[in-house]
């Protein structure tokens, strides 16, 4: 089987979307966010980790910078029977503040790169948001980029979902896992118990990232869905906490050597130290 | 790659850098406007690349003639494989 992985990542600000727990007020008082990232994926035929959905490259920057919108055809722009009419961002932007923007087609023709207004330090992950009579997904490959025209995370014609599935720790906020669910979804091999599905959430630390790769700290949390004996679901724990800064990218693996479908969801309350 | 499109891109840069805050938004995107500045110049290596290709070729034709020959420390070429460029 080949390797898959899609995310659908979305940020949501609790205070539109309530919430069923009370939050200390400490952190009801750094305006918590909700980072929640569902993932249907399968891993390769083998044992051995890859990342979930990577962007098509990393824009981790310390100043933040505009980014440009284009896409592939001209069937994608501001026109009534346009098909995609904007891309939504999701990342941290100049005040160090996870922020999802919509980024709309100022003219007919996106195939005519525009530059966007607001600055970001980082990006996650793209969505389609809004589409004319024309269809209702993107004509063409809508791109991210920055000003060297170096693609960050892309629309493919046809998906609304763009890639990325990894996030970062805005400077001077905490991060904590908030729950999820795994669960093992495969309808081959009759459940056999020799497979199954591995994740794992990498979290590397500011103080890790400043050594060489060769020499820094790798840390994870692993979770598993094991086959025929095991549980099929395993419920993510709340709890663990990220400091500012820390980057978390999502790694899937065959237990064995066969990969199965899963779908993972997971949450991230983020806020305001 | 057209023209129009780096030019466009410089004009963008070089708004942006007017349009900066701060020290560090000026350094980066003066970083940008010599990345697309440096898409207009014809790329020089290129063309000692070609240089240097015909004269291997031209002293691989006449094995008894130089390509270039030195004088006060600088490379200059000689009458010969200039008359060789010529008629390429």
């Amino acid at each position: 089987m080949v390797e898959a992985s899609e995310c659908r990542m979305r940020l949501f600000d609790l205070v539109n979307i309530g919430v069923s727990e009370k939050l200390p007020l400490d952190i009801l008082a750094g305006r918590p966010q909700i980072l929640d990232l569902y993932i249907v994926g399968k891993p390769a035929d083998a044992a051995g980790f890859s990342e979930i959905d990577p962007p098509t490259s990393v824009h981790n920057v310390d100043t933040a910078v505009p980014i440009e919108t284009i896409s592939s055809s001209a069937n994608d722009g501001n026109a009534a029977g346009s098909h995609l009419q904007a891309i939504s961002t999701i990342g941290i932007n100049g005040e160090d503040r996870m922020v999802t923007v919509q980024n709309i087609a100022t003219t007919a023709d996106w195939t005519d790169f525009q530059l966007e207004v607001e600055l970001w330090k980082n990006i996650f992950h793209c969505f389609g948001s809004l589409w004319g009579t024309g269809d209702k997904d993107p004509a063409g490959d809508v791109d991210i980029r920055n000003v060297a025209d170096t693609v960050i995370v892309e629309l493919a014609a046809g998906d609304n979902e763009g890639n990325g599935a990894a996030f970062v720790v805005p400077d001077g906020h905490c991060a904590m896992l908030f729950g999820g669910r795994l669960t093992r979804i495969t309808t081959t091999g009759a459940w056999a118990n020799d497979e199954g599905v591995k994740i794992r959430i990498l979290y590397v630390n500011e103080i890790d990232a400043l050594i060489a790769a060769a020499d820094s700290a790798i840390n994870w949390i692993e979770f598993i869905v094991a086959g025929q004996y095991g549980e099929q679901v395993v419920d993510i724990p709340k709890g663990r906490v990220f400091e500012e800064k820390t980057t978390i990218t999502h790694q899937h693996s065959s237990a064995v050597n066969a990969g199965e479908d899963y779908t993972l969801h997971l949450q991230y309350l983020i806020w305001k130290k | 790659m057209n023209k129009a499109y780096i030019n466009r891109k410089i004009e963008n840069c070089k708004n942006l850098i007017e349009s900066a805050k701060t020290d560090d938004q000026i350094e980066v995107y003066e970083g940008y406007l010599l990345f697309w500045r440096k898409k207009l110049k014809p790329e020089k290596t290129e063309k000692i690349y070609v240089d240097v290709d015909n004269a291997q070729l031209f002293e691989a034709e006449f094995p008894l003639r130089k390509a270039y020959y030195t004088r006060d420390g600088k490379q200059h070429k000689t009458k010969r494989f200039k008359e060789y460029l010529n008629n390429l």
